[in-house]
Order: C-alpha cells, then sequence, then structure tokens
C-alpha cells in the first residue's frame, strides 16, 4: 500500500522541528528558508499548520512544466524535480495551490518535496506526531477511530435529550 | 487483616492502578515493609523497578508519606484505615 | 564557521551604525552564547561604575553553537547587562521562543547594543543588514499589539520587544519574544526604554552550518527519542509528563511535599488547599493546546483565551513562577483572575515574580502597619486581593498615580521605607526570590543567596539537593550528606553548588534549555546516566562546531562564566555580608502542610551557613570577603578581568587604584 506523507493541525505545536529536519536533510545546513516545508503560525487562533507538498495525483505543477522538468518517483509516488530539466521558470510555484514549491535562497533554485526519498525525515523528527508517513489505509482507519470517539460523545449527549 | 489506602502520581499511579487504591494487609504484614512486599508481589517488575535502586534494593526517588508525615521506619506498625502515599521527588522552575 | 555563524554585531545606537567582530577566536574559551556575553560585556563598557540606564550601558544577545538546529530545544537566547533591579547591578535573563534561531539563521551569534537612540527605534535585522527604523508608532503601546503590528509588517520575523513598562524604566520591565516566552527577571525591559529601542526585529535565511550534518541529524534525533522515553529514567520521564501536558505548574505539589513552594508572602511553605484549582485548572481546562518553543518536544507551555466580563483575556503560560508569585505568595486562590493578571504583566512587560513579590510584600506591609491605603491610591492591599492586584499592576505599567513608585520593585521602596519593611521582602541582593522557600532545602540557600543577579534558581540550582537519590550527590560531590536537603554538610554543599552553578552556565552558552540539559543528565536516577549527558554534548559539539570539548573543558568554561559575574559584581560593592540569607530567612521560622520535611521549617543556623560559605569561598578560590584572587582569575584564563579589579582597587596590586 502506497504510504502517504499527512499532517494535523490539532496535534502541531509548532516546534518547528520539521523545518529543521528537512533542511538539515536536504541541504547539510540548518535554515527554514530552505525547508521544503513550513509550518504557518496563526497567533490569535492559537493554531500552527504544518503546510507541506500534497504530491497531488494530478499534479498542477506537472502539468504546468514547460520542460517536463517534474516526474514521478515510482517507488513513493512523489512528485520530483529534475534538475537537469528545470529552466527555473518558477510557473510551478504559480501553478501549485499550496505554495509548497520555493526558492532555496542557499542555492537560488526551485525545491519541491521529495519525501527524502522515501525516508522523510520531517514525519521522523516531528515530536507529536501532527506529521505522519503512514499507509493510506492505515491513516484513513486511524482517522476513522478518532472520529467515531467525537461522535459517540455527541451521540451520547443528544440521546440524553441534552444539546 | 487490616485496611489501607494508598496514593500516588503519574507514572506509579498508573502501575498501581489509579490513585486512592485499596490494599489488604495480613496483620503479620502490617508494616510499610509488608506493603512494599504486597505491592512487588502483586504488580511484578515494573513496580520494583520503580521504586527500588537495582543495586541496593533500598527505596529510591519516591518519598513514603504515612498519614501526611514522611516515614523513615519501614517496620513501624500500620493500623486499618492508615493513608500511605508515594511522592515522587522532583526538581522544577 | 560551523555550529556557530561566526559573525557578532557590535551596534551603536547613537551614530545608527555596526560594526562586525569575529566569533571565532571565543569558541574554545566562551563556546558562544551567555559565557561570551559576559566578556563582550565586561570589555565593552565599564562594568563597574557603569549605571544601568547610562547611554553607556551594553545590553548584548547571544544565542550560542547548538541554537536554531536539529537539537530538541534549541530554542534559547541570553541578554547580559547591567541591571537596575539588583543592587548588585548584574543583568542577566534568558528565554525561550524562535528569536535565538532566528538570529543565528541571519548569520549573527550575539549581538552588543550600545548608546541611546535619539528617537524610539527598533532594529531591524534582516540578514548581513541591520537598520534602525522609527518606532514613533509603536511606542506607549502594549507588547501585544506591537507583536501583532510588526510580524504582519515583518512576515516570517521573530522579535523582541518591550511594553510601556520598559519605556517608563519600570525596575522589573521585561522583554518578551513570543506568546508568553519573555526574558523576565532583572530589568532588561528598562535597559532597552532607557536607549528608545522598542524592539528588534530578526528575519534570517542563511542558516546555520554544520561540520558533520549526518552525524548530526542522527544524534539528535536520538536526543530526542531519548527525551521522550518514558524508560529513560524515572526523574526525567516523570518530569516530561507532568511538563507536557501541565507545564511547570504541574510540578507544585510535588515540590510542595518538602515544604518548598512558598505561601503569604514567605510566611508559610508546602501544600495549600487550592494548589488543584490554580495547577489543574490550568492544564486540564483553560489551555487551548500546548505552545513549543523552538524544536522542543516537552512543549510546556500553553495558551489561551478567557471569555468573561471582568477577566477576560488571551495570552500564554502561566509559569509555575507566576502561579505561585501571583496565587500562592499573595493568596489569590482563583484562577482566573491569576491568568488576568499574567495576561497583563505580558502585555504591559513586566516580571510577574517580582510583580507578585511586590503585591505580596505591599499585603505584609498592610498588614503589620507599615503602610496605609493612600500608599496605593486606596486600593486596600490585603491578602488575596486579586482585583487590587490587577488595579496596581496597570498602574505600573504605566507608572500612573502610585505605580511611579511601585515601580521600583519591593527592595528599594523598603530602601525608603526603612528596616522594619525591609524585613518583610524576601530578597537577596535586591531582586525577590522565585518559588523556593530557601529554608526548606540548605544547598539552595546558599545557590539564592549567592546568585550574581538576586534571589533566583537557575544561577544553579542544586537538584540532587531534592531527588532522594544518593548515589547522584555522591557522584557529584563525593559527600552522601551533599544530597540530605537538611544537611550543612560544609565540603558537600558547597562543592554540589560550585557544580551546579558551573553545569547551568552551558545550556546558556549553547542556546539550548536547561529541562533538555537536565532531562538527560543532571535529573538522573543515576550516575552513568549522568555521563551520558556528558558523552552527548561532547559529540554534539563535535559535529555541530568541528571543535573537540572534553567534559573537563566544558565545566571549566562554566566556572569561567560564573567568575567573570562574580568579578563585575564585587567590582560593584558585594561582598560577604551580601552573600548571607535575608531576615526571615535567618530569624523566621515558616510552618506549613507539607509531609516531609520539619515543620515548621526552622529558620537558617547562621553559624552552619557561614561554615558552607567559607568552604564555597575557598573552592571557588575567592578570599574570606568573597573576593576572586587572581591567582584564581589568572588560572581561568582571566588575566584581563584580574588587571581591571586591580585597578579598581579591588584585588591586591602593584598598580595605584583609579577610582
Amino acid at each position: 500500500m502506497e504510504k502517504l506523507l499527512l499532517f494535523n493541525p490539532s496535534k502541531c505545536t509548532g516546534c518547528k522541528t520539521c523545518e529543521m529536519a528537512c533542511s538539515l536533510s536536504q541541504t547539510g545546513v540548518c535554515n527554514p528558508a530552505s525547508s521544503r516545508r513550513r509550518t504557518i503560525s496563526f497567533d490569535e487562533d492559537i493554531l500552527d499548520v504544518p503546510m507541506q507538498c500534497m504530491q497531488c495525483g494530478n499534479a498542477a505543477c506537472m502539468n504546468i512544466c514547460p520542460t517536463q522538468a517534474i516526474y514521478v518517483d515510482p517507488e513513493t509516488n512523489a512528485k520530483i524535480k529534475n534538475p537537469d530539466k528545470c529552466i527555473g521558470c518558477r510557473m510551478c510555484m504559480i501553478a501549485c495551490p499550496f505554495g509548497a514549491i520555493s526558492v532555496d535562497p542557499l542555492t537560488n533554485k526551485i525545491v519541491k518535496c521529495d519525501l527524502c526519498l522515501g525516508d522523510p525525515a520531517c514525519a521522523k523528527f516531528c515530536p507529536t506526531g501532527a506529521i505522519e508517513y503512514v499507509p493510506a489505509d492505515a491513516y484513513s482507519l486511524t482517522r476513522q477511530r478518532e472520529a467515531i470517539k467525537e461522535i459517540s460523545k455527541m451521540m451520547s449527549t443528544i440521546a440524553k435529550g441534552g444539546a | 487483616m487490616i485496611n489501607v489506602k494508598v496514593g500516588s502520581f503519574f507514572t506509579l499511579k498508573e502501575i498501581l492502578g489509579g490513585n486512592n487504591q485499596e490494599v489488604k494487609l495480613k496483620t503479620e504484614n502490617s508494616t510499610v515493609k509488608g506493603l512494599l512486599k504486597e505491592l512487588s508481589d502483586r504488580h511484578g517488575e515494573k513496580f520494583k523497578k520503580q521504586l527500588f535502586d537495582p543495586k541496593t534494593g533500598e527505596v529510591k526517588f519516591y518519598r513514603i508519606v504515612l498519614n501526611g508525615r514522611q516515614c523513615h521506619d519501614f517496620e513501624a506498625p500500620l493500623n486499618d484505615g492508615d493513608r500511605i502515599d508515594f511522592y515522587p521527588a522532583l526538581a522544577g522552575g | 564557521m560551523y555550529g556557530n555563524t561566526g559573525k557578532i554585531a557590535k551596534i551603536d545606537l547613537n551614530k545608527g551604525t555596526f560594526t562586525v567582530e569575529d566569533t571565532t577566536p571565543y569558541l574554545k574559551k566562551y563556546l558562544g552564547g551567555r559565557a561570551l556575553n559576559h566578556i563582550l560585556l565586561f570589555r565593552e563598557t565599564d562594568t563597574a561604575k557603569v549605571k544601568p540606564f547610562d547611554p553607556e550601558n551594553v545590553i548584548v544577545f547571544g544565542a550560542g553553537p547548538l541554537g536554531g538546529t536539529t537539537w530538541p530545544s534549541s530554542g534559547r537566547f541570553q541578554a547580559t547587562f547591567i541591571a537596575p533591579l539588583p543592587y548588585s547591578g548584574w543583568g542577566d535573563s534568558n528565554v525561550g521562543g524562535a528569536v535565538g534561531p532566528q538570529l543565528k539563521f541571519a548569520g549573527w551569534d550575539n549581538l552588543v547594543i550600545k548608546g541611546k537612540a535619539a528617537e524610539p527605534t527598533y532594529l531591524y535585522i534582516e540578514d548581513d543588514k541591520i537598520e534602525f527604523r522609527s518606532a514613533k508608532d509603536l511606542w506607549g503601546k502594549g507588547i501585544d499589539e506591537c507583536m501583532h503590528t510588526l510580524h504582519t509588517r515583518h512576515l516570517g520575523s521573530e522579535v523582541i520587544l518591550i511594553g510601556p513598562a520598559g519605556e517608563n524604566l519600570v525596575k522589573f520591565a521585561m522583554l518578551r519574544t513570543h506568546r508568553t516566552s519573555s526574558m523576565g527577571r532583572t530589568g532588561g525591559g528598562a535597559v532597552m526604554g532607557s536607549k528608545n529601542l522598542k524592539g528588534i526585529v530578526i528575519k534570517g535565511t542563511k542558516g546555520v552550518k554544520l561540520a558533520d550534518p549526518n552525524k548530526f541529524f542522527e544524534l539528535s534525533l536520538q536526543c530526542q527519542r531519548d527525551l521522550m522515553d518514558p524508560n529513560f529514567g524515572m526523574v526525567h520521564s516523570l518530569t516530561y509528563k507532568i511538563m507536557s501536558k501541565y507545564g511547570t505548574p504541574g510540578i507544585t505539589r510535588l515540590i510542595g511535599q518538602t515544604g518548598m513552594v512558598p505561601i503569604k508572602n514567605w510566611n508559610e511553605c508546602g501544600l495549600w488547599a487550592q494548589d488543584g484549582e490554580l495547577v489543574e485548572y490550568i492544564g486540564d481546562k483553560v489551555w487551548q493546546r500546548n505552545d513549543a518553543c523552538y524544536t522542543c518536544p516537552v512543549h510546556c507551555h500553553g495558551a489561551y483565551r478567557i471569555e468573561d466580563p471582568v477577566y477576560g483575556c488571551f495570552s500564554g503560560g502561566p509559569e509555575y513562577e507566576t502561579t505561585c508569585a501571583l496565587g500562592h505568595k499573595c493568596l489569590e486562590p482563583r484562577s482566573k483572575v491569576v491568568l488576568k493578571i499574567n495576561a497583563l504583566c505580558n502585555d504591559l512587560g513586566i516580571d510577574t515574580v517580582e510583580t507578585g513579590n511586590l503585591f505580596a510584600t505591599l499585603m505584609e506591609w498592610t498588614e503589620k502597619g507599615i503602610i496605609d491605603d493612600k500608599f496605593t491610591d486606596g486600593v486596600h492591599m490585603s491578602w488575596g486581593n486579586g482585583d487590587g492586584m490587577i488595579a496596581l499592576a496597570e498602574k505600573i505599567g504605566k507608572i500612573e498615580g502610585c505605580g511611579k513608585k511601585l515601580s521600583e520593585g519591593p527592595y528599594w521602596l523598603a530602601k525608603e521605607l526603612g528596616e522594619e519593611a525591609m524585613k518583610y521582602v524576601y530578597h537577596q541582593k535586591g531582586m525577590c526570590a522565585t518559588g523556593v522557600e530557601t529554608r526548606s532545602t540548605i544547598g539552595s540557600m546558599l545557590q539564592f543567596a549567592l546568585s550574581p543577579r538576586g534571589s533566583h534558581h537557575l544561577s544553579g540550582l542544586p537538584t540532587a539537593e531534592w531527588v532522594n537519590i544518593p548515589a547522584i550527590a555522591v557522584h557529584i560531590t563525593g559527600f552522601a550528606e551533599a544530597g540530605d536537603i537538611r544537611s550543612y554538610h560544609p565540603e558537600g554543599k558547597a562543592r554540589l553548588v560550585q557544580f551546579y552553578e558551573n553545569l547551568f552556565e552551558l545550556p546558556d552558552s549553547l542556546g539550548i534549555c536547561k529541562f533538555n540539559f537536565g532531562h538527560l543528565g543532571y535529573w538522573h536516577d543515576r550516575p552513568e546516566d549522568i555521563e551520558k549527558m556528558w558523552d552527548y554534548f561532547t559529540k554534539a559539539l563535535l559535529y555541530s562546531t568541528g571543535t573537540t570539548f572534553t567534559k573537563e573543558e566544558l565545566m571549566e568554561i562554566g566556572e569561567r562564566a560564573y567568575q567573570i559575574e562574580r568579578a563585575v559584581i564585587t567590582m560593584r560593592g558585594i561582598r560577604r555580608q551580601d552573600d548571607m540569607p535575608n531576615w526571615k530567612c535567618l530569624n523566621q521560622e515558616c510552618p506549613g502542610e507539607h509531609p516531609a520535611g520539619p515543620n515548621p521549617l526552622p529558620p537558617i543556623d547562621k553559624e552552619k551557613y557561614e561554615k558552607i560559605l567559607d568552604k564555597y569561598y575557598e573552592i571557588r578560590g575567592w578570599t574570606q570577603e568573597g573576593v576572586p584572587t587572581r591567582k584564581r582569575l589568572e588560572e581561568l584564563g582571566l588575566k584581563e578581568v584580574a588587571d581591571v579589579m586591580e585597578k579598581k582597587g579591588v584585588i591586591p596590586g602593584k598598580s595605584k587604584p583609579q577610582k
């Protein structure tokens, strides 16, 4: 079964370890600006969202690239940038609905997540499990169980005649 | 037989199955030492690892509090209705 | 350079310019962060003479070689300056959040800020550039609003800000960097305010280079896993369990058991009936989620929003120190009142610890008839008057009415009111104590009394004394008595305190959190686990900086850093009498409800205490008046410090003393 890199904002504490792990693993330098993923903070809402490349099935970046520089890794299904074909036009940055493609200021090149070729550093390092690299069905089953807990709380309130 | 109540926090609480556990002790074992043996028998390695130094066998890290005062004499008799609390020694900030 | 960035910025607020110094020569002797701050402060201003609000005073900020990396809890940031609150003048505060890392990412290790801007200013640091921008639109406004404005104006930046309290030179004004992360103690906010410096905004895109990225990656991952492992020692795993859900307030009852929690302005101690309400209410019912500092798996902070017509507020925290200062010390049991005052202090920019101690002192002075309601503009400071505390906090931040004189803090107020008033001020060297009743543990008494910045546990809380595991005390000092909280064993306690004082310099010099440092090592059950900590840190330094440090070299850096602090405060007049416990500690017993330890706690035995002090001075290489000797300073490579001390006439020598 394919593994998916997924995130859960309700578990995120805003620690930014993911940005450190990503940039260190990919570039050898600890630098959030070089990280392929960024955790966005919304102070007033007490919310942090670990934004990332969603490795879309019908990827806008792949579709828009004029030189077909983005290809699918058959092992992981990741959408990977081929540096030899990339002309640095940045159309992929514009096309991506998640803002997941960026320019690494240390190299001035376009960078995107390649799932660390199947061993994502961010998921390894995330201390709360807000970022997980899990088989697709395991993820859904876990979320369904969590949802059931919430639903059953609701059901018992309704059954008691309260709201 | 006497009944005593055992209080604990966090990790030890999980091992003992909750705060305010009721424990029955045979009269001949109704001392703190006897209680520790009873809890060791009941909860095994997990409890022993928490409470006893592996080299000396002495209680370490936890303070044993009997009816609200720290107890140093484990041979002292316990009475029916006594309360024993395990307080972990801690630091803070 | 690896680990450290290699650059120190020396900023001149008068001229609006800056120069760059190379960090490289400092690494082996100082590491970075705090210890480097010390020598930079020493060199950049006349630490013996300069007054806190003089433009010639310098505020030094530093991160550290492990700051801003994958190392767990790599978000710490240190400020060092000459301070207005403690009469020792030693300014020292440290903070979490994410500012330290951002400074590293911008390519800077330390900032040395001197002078005074002509108008309200904020520094904007973006990678190599440092700009002096107008803060006219921010001056007078609360930190919450300014933080939002600057975060919006400079997307992706981190900020250090003062509030109205700092602008108004409140002696215990603080600097804030995050929802709740503050550089609270000693009045750094006022020093920034005296320089017309509203804040510093930092944005960095250069990153931190490491000598061996792969090995550092693996080691830091292992470190994080050990920190979170429930089997990695009992002390550690228990602390992690509590802090990660309830934050520091979660430990209240556990330290209360030995009488260590102060109650009612240090007149009582131990467990308080209202503990549950204050402590569990917050972690279980109020926090919307746990907040983390940079790369921290402990996430011991929390954020709250309270809907209430009177006490409504939105802020972060509180710490145990805050619930203890505003709750236990003042007898205010209502959580939402304490949370409201915490939010006010966070916004106005005042230190909750000194604020709580101030209120508690005012309550005792009121009870004893030393002050009347006129002193506090009609606010009757009876025990537990949380609404009065709210009213006064506002006045202090804005120095309105009685707020102006209250902004001096309890020690300086008592200096005006007289000896009787001073008896009730629970201070050391002019700053009031954090939430540790020092009559309960003898080693802590010594450490608090010696602390260069005044009464505080972070100069080196001797935790081996608390954890009730004699093997740890023997491992550190050679004496089992060192681990007995009631013992006055001179050499045992002296060595215990010296060890922790040297040790505590290190996390602040590396840029990491003491909880991480503690969890890995000195809060352990077994000596071999303490040695594991050294293994971790020597490797971390090798893989990050490329330089080898031994455990002995690291402890020597700690000793060196501590001796600089002592040198500065002795030049400013500190002597043996300033290392003695305060009036309550020496003269008053302390009753309370607590299962362990004697009840009441007796006062400190002066004679026995002085024997420990004698021994401590001896092993530190100080005179019996507590002044460092040239011999000791030179052994530590601090000849320049000895030379200045000799010029000032503080240590004997051939040069004619300058005044």
